[in-house]
């Protein structure tokens, strides 16, 4: 288990995604990333979290944690939650979105007819503020995420997240943020034309997710979700889905961190894929 | 004791009252289950239907029993009660419209409990749907009967029935403004704010030259539940954005002509003159 730092020090995570860091009462576990910051002060009878967010122009790339004995110098975002008989002890569990998210490259991308092709992308984590053995104090995105419809109107459809995407088709030039689950997305395309993908669908709610074992050069392991395939036999309306079991082999040795929201039911399965292409 | 004040006539008057007393427990208690049972399954309008259907039918049945009990023949009963129906049919002929309107809007489900909607002019939150009248709750409180007939007469707006909703702004900038520029600074706007949907997507219509300002409008869509929290903070970012890109809002101007047509109106200073 990770000790906490006393200092300020600035040099990537103390504890791994999904690892427990203790404290002492007086402690405060603060957290930078990206536009966030995350403190998470232990007192003698409570927990106090604070989430402050100042959007910023330009993403950044590091997750900067450290501990101190000082309690935070301001109560922006405060909520206070009253301390059980858990011990002393706090841990960031990443989630992914508890929506779909729809997925539109910047550019939209043709693809060639009887290939297969594979995306690489990512997508924003959800985090759960984990304490004691196992218990759930809150959670939050770690960006506040735009909502966006899907569906053939106004009427039938539902309410998921946007999310941008470069559409990379090589692994190594897809940036490493620790707030990013990664993905890779395989789309077989069978028609007799191409195929033009300017949006789809990413089964957030039924992915699970997994971390490297090994963590990177800024210290954080990097996240992965299990492949998407998506099979397009003549067109757009006539897309599977079939999400695999384990990240891509460019993601070397992962081990499972959080399952899926949501299981994995037929029919739920079904109505998504009703929904790939909107 | 008078005569009648038997064992056996006691008995003949407490027996219905028991039966009567424990099918209100019963049909309570079985409402109940059937509403904790629809929790999750059913909506809240269907829970608080079937709890009514079972509440009324276990009553309806312990009242049979109780007044077979005090001796009634039921047979002779609903037969007395036919024509009882026909006679206060004339006599409650709202009531019984109304009532046949409540099981018309039973079937169409127009509303649920919980939606917020317009009926003659009134606005409000459903809070309860009975056989008689349809009860709101409007934003400032306000406890607002509705009977059925009207509901079934007028025009009624569900504005919760559909998940999102589009909102119109109508935003008037100066003739001197650069409308290019207006149009980007208003889209940006909306596409840095989360609680405005990306699709489908935001517009701008320019409406009319009015009087004292282009008319333009502007058009997102939002989640309903959203729509009053996000049209007031698009507003507030609108100005802000418009005092930071020194883009103007104008007020209505009125310009006053002394007879010439664009000559100022003359203004002479006198002085030493009486006040009237």
């Amino acid at each position: 288990m990770a000790q906490p730092q006393s200092s300020s020090g600035t040099d990537g995570p103390i504890a791994a995604w999904g690892e427990s860091v203790p404290l002492s009462p007086g402690d405060t576990l603060r957290n930078g990333l990206s536009d966030m910051t995350l403190s998470v002060t232990l007192l003698a009878h409570e927990w106090q979290v604070r989430v402050a967010r100042h959007p910023g122009a330009r993403e950044e790339t590091a997750w900067h944690q450290w501990c101190d004995s000082a309690l935070p110098e301001h109560d922006e975002g405060l909520e206070r939650f009253a301390r059980g008989n858990e011990a002393p002890r706090v841990a960031l569990r990443p989630a992914l979105a508890d929506l779909p998210l729809i997925v539109r490259p910047n550019h939209p991308l043709h693809l060639p007819p009887g290939t297969d092709t594979t995306i690489y992308m990512s997508t924003l984590v959800w985090l759960q503020l984990m304490v004691g053995e196992d218990r759930r104090l809150m959670e939050v995105p770690v960006r506040q995420p735009s909502w966006t419809w899907m569906g053939a109107d106004t009427m039938e459809g539902e309410l998921c997240y946007a999310s941008l995407t470069a559409a990379r088709l090589e692994p190594d030039n897809l940036p490493r943020r620790p707030w990013r689950a990664m993905s890779a997305v395989r789309l077989r395309h069978e028609g007799d034309d191409y195929l033009t993908l300017d949006r789809f669908s990413f089964p957030a709610p039924i992915m699970p997710l997994f971390r490297q074992s090994e963590p990177g050069v800024d210290g954080a392991h990097s996240l992965w979700t299990p492949t998407l395939s998506i099979r397009c036999e003549r067109d757009l309306a006539t897309a599977s889905l079939k999400v695999e079991a384990t990240p891509p082999p460019e993601a070397g040795p992962c081990t499972a961190l959080a399952p899926a929201r949501q299981p994995v039911e037929r029919n739920h399965l079904v109505r998504t894929m009703d929904r790939i292409f909107g | 004791m008078p005569e009648w004040m038997t064992l056996e006539t006691l008995g003949l008057w407490l027996r219905p009252l028991v039966w009567m007393a424990l099918g209100l427990f019963l049909a309570t208690m079985l409402g109940r289950m059937v509403e904790r049972f629809g929790q999750g399954r059913l909506t809240r309008h269907q829970a608080v239907l079937f709890r009514r259907l079972v509440f009324y039918t276990v009553l309806g049945i312990a009242v049979a029993l109780a007044l077979q009990q005090s001796g009634f023949q039921i047979g002779v009963l609903l037969g007395a009660a036919g024509i009882l129906t026909v006679a206060l049919g004339f006599a409650s002929q709202t009531s019984a419209s109304n009532v046949i309107s409540g099981l018309f809007l039973l079937a169409e489900r127009p509303f649920e409990l919980g939606h917020f909607i317009e009926v003659d002019g009134v606005r409000g939150e459903v809070v309860g749907i009975d056989l008689l009248s349809v009860k709101l709750r409007s934003l400032d409180n306000l406890y607002i009967r509705v009977p059925n007939e009207t509901l079934i007469k007028t025009r009624v707006t569900n504005f919760t029935r559909f998940p999102v909703r589009r909102l119109d702004l109508p935003i008037g900038v100066a003739y001197g403004e650069d409308l290019e520029k207006v149009n980007a600074v208003l889209l940006a706007l909306v596409d840095e704010n989360p609680d405005c949907l990306e699709e489908p997507e935001p517009f701008i219509y320019l409406q009319q030259f009015g009087a004292s300002s282009v008319d333009l409008q502007l058009s997102f869509w939002v989640r309903g539940l959203d729509l009053r929290r996000v049209r007031s903070d698009v507003m507030f970012a609108v100005k802000a954005a418009f005092d930071r890109e020194g883009i103007e809002i104008p007020f209505p101007h009125t310009s006053l002509y002394a007879g010439q047509h664009s000559a100022p109106i003359p203004v002479a200073i006198h002085q030493h003159q009486d006040k009237p």
